[in-house]
């Protein structure tokens, strides 16, 4: 499987590892009141899509850098490929 | 007082093999230099007047003939510059505190390898396309060769830089020869 990563171009899916769900990077407030129940979801409730799914990976071999790949489970084929600290800061986290 | 002789990775390497020569690199300063939040422009001006070099894009080295500058990641920058007695404070002369510094100099085993058949020798163990179309002069990547972690540098035709962590210096040697030695 080919990654083509947004700054490197494509790279073999080896130079990488995946992590999992991309609303990973939605880490939930652990001060907040309902900590434990929002960690909870975030720990261990995923979607199962068979078809688009967005996904994290790190590029571990390369550029050290996190990416928000969607990936179509079915086929496999990947329709987009985003910096996941562009996603992050799309919707408004970092700085 | 014990007296230490100071040694490279590889003591030193260098080999012809077939029309190709491999050869370890060790008259270099390598520093890493992490850009601080919002400091690149000021990083990228400290850098055209300390070293005389242009900052580096991804994939894309600057150079002359003595130092290099590569983009490891994006906020880092990676240089290699001519060997002096303490990297660190030798580039923090030439960039001042634009940037957050750490000598690599110990951490990396540099090779060089040129000749006509470079490109086949290592496309035995570098899965990225090395095509002079492609991978042009002066353009780098971070990859891996035989599972080490691993940089290449285009600096020429046929000529390559390849780096690897010095802790498998050996095992990183040992995999590029027997490349070079199989096209040979």
């Amino acid at each position: 499987m080919i990654i083509n990563h947004p700054l490197l171009g494509p790279r073999d899916a080896n130079e990488f590892i995946h992590l999992g769900d991309a609303s990973l990077i939605n880490r939930p407030d652990g001060m907040a009141d309902d900590a434990a129940e929002k960690f909870h979801d975030y720990l261990y409730l995923r979607d199962n899509p068979a078809g688009e799914y967005r996904e994290l990976w790190y590029h571990d071999a390369g550029d050290r850098s996190w990416l928000v790949v969607t990936r179509n489970t079915l086929t496999h084929e990947i329709s987009s490929v985003e910096m996941a600290r562009d996603v992050a800061r799309k919707q408004g986290r970092s700085k | 007082m014990a007296n230490l002789t100071q040694t490279s990775s590889l003591n030193g390497y260098d080999q012809p093999i077939g029309d190709m020569r491999l050869r370890e690199i060790t008259d270099l300063d390598l520093t890493s230099l992490a850009i601080p939040h919002k400091g690149a422009t000021k990083l990228k001006t400290a850098i055209k007047n300390g070293l005389s070099l242009s900052m580096p894009t991804p994939m894309k080295s600057t150079a002359d003939a003595k130092s290099r500058l590569l983009m490891t990641q994006p906020d880092q920058i990676f240089a290699m510059t001519p060997r002096s007695k303490h990297a660190e404070s030798t580039i923090r002369k030439a960039i001042g505190d634009t940037a957050y510094i750490t000598d690599q100099t110990d951490a990396w085993v540099v090779l060089e390898l040129s000749g006509p058949s470079s490109r086949t020798a290592l496309e035995r163990i570098c899965q990225l396309d090395l095509h002079p179309d492609v991978f042009k002069k002066n353009q780098m990547a971070r990859t891996t060769m035989e599972h080490m972690g691993s940089m290449i540098i285009r600096t020429d035709n046929d000529t390559f830089i390849l780096m690897s962590a010095s802790s498998s210096a050996a095992s990183f040697l040992h995999a590029v020869e027997i490349s070079v030695q199989h096209v040979s």
